[in-house]
């Protein structure tokens, strides 16, 4: 009868349309044990979904790592209801821990064959999955008052963070700038190349007399400078 | 299914303003349940996951595919079970306790 692609793609379907619901439902008291329902229905289904895709081989680790999650996941969800912030930023870091190995994953397997927007894309998700699994880990240690409440600095802090962004954006940004000539003339600042009145005049104009903010950017984004990006492969 | 970038900007759009109405008018007694729940459902990258680690592309794949599965079954047992918890805790007139 139907492809099996398509039953997955109506199942996928329907477990949207619960998602939705389950949301829907949840904004009135009356409602909202149906809306609890509706979400579990729809995850259920999803997962069955998946797990009958045609292209999976290999049962026995998705068994495990469900088994496992199923093990962990029963304690988080008997908490003390004093408890729930903390839980709620733990179970954040846990989301945005799953986000970031896939898109890790995901990333070394597609190098050669996904376009480079979508390669920006991935690299994004790994960086915000990254900085969320951190930020959240940090907020469930202050909520339950293992890392002291008060603000945690350091001198230099500002410039630290700051320059810590320059690996991640160096590596993501020139995935999102299209290559021509000029532009790659503009991140090797030992050889001129040709200069034209282009989109990235702007930033080669100042050059001589360039203040900070622009010798930040030009540092932050000239990725392929010394730095080997996957994004530099393209 | 495979969609070009386009029809893609529309389902992101189109999601957009689905989550915005819905949510729109979630009343204040309601907002922590709605937090552990929207977590729960944050973990539909399970199902990335689940294809990441059953593929058999490698130690790679397989490794990061268990934990991100873990990670995720986590939040989805233990957000539906929580959700559940408090939403127990409302009766048909208002909430016994916060």
């Amino acid at each position: 009868m139907f492809a099996s692609e398509n039953i997955l793609e109506i199942t996928y379907l329907i477990a949207t349309a619960l998602f939705v619901l389950s949301l829907k439902w949840l904004s009135s008291p009356v409602t909202a044990r149906r809306g609890v329902w509706a979400g579990e229905v729809g995850m259920l289904l999803a997962i069955a979904g998946t797990l009958l895709h045609k292209g999976i081989v290999d049962y026995r680790w998705i068994a495990i790592g469900l088994v496992l999650g199923t093990i962990i996941g029963v304690p988080l969800g008997r908490v003390a209801m004093t408890a729930v912030p903390q839980r709620t930023a733990l179970s954040h870091a846990f989301g945005a821990l799953c986000v970031t190995l896939v898109g890790t994953a995901e990333f070394t397997f597609a190098r050669r064959t996904f376009p480079q927007f979508m390669m920006g894309v991935l690299s994004l998700e790994v960086i915000l999955g990254a900085l969320t699994f951190t930020g959240s880990l940090m907020a469930a240690g202050k909520l339950q008052e293992v890392l002291p409440q008060r603000p945690i600095t350091y001198k230099g802090q500002n410039l630290v963070n700051l320059g810590c962004w320059r690996l991640p954006l160096g590596s993501a940004g020139p995935s999102f700038c299209i290559r021509t000539r000029s532009s790659c003339s503009l991140h090797d600042r030992h050889s001129p190349g040709i200069r034209r009145d282009d989109d990235y005049s702007d930033w080669r104009r100042g050059h001589a007399d360039s203040n900070f903010a622009l010798e930040f950017l030009r540092w932050t984004f000239g990725g392929s400078n010394g730095f080997c990006t996957p994004a530099a492969n393209y | 299914m495979q969609l070009d970038l386009v029809t893609s900007l529309y389902v992101l759009l189109l999601a957009a303003f689905i989550g915005f109405e819905v949510i729109r008018r979630v009343s204040p007694l309601l907002h922590t349940p709605l937090m552990s729940l929207t977590n729960a459902l944050d973990a539909i990258a399970v199902v990335g996951a689940i294809i990441l680690a059953g593929e058999g592309k490698g130690n790679l794949a397989k490794i990061l595919g268990t934990i991100a599965i873990i990670a995720a079954t986590s939040n989805i047992v233990g957000g539906f079970m929580i959700t559940d918890r408090m939403l127990k805790m409302f009766k048909a007139s208002g909430p016994r306790k916060p």
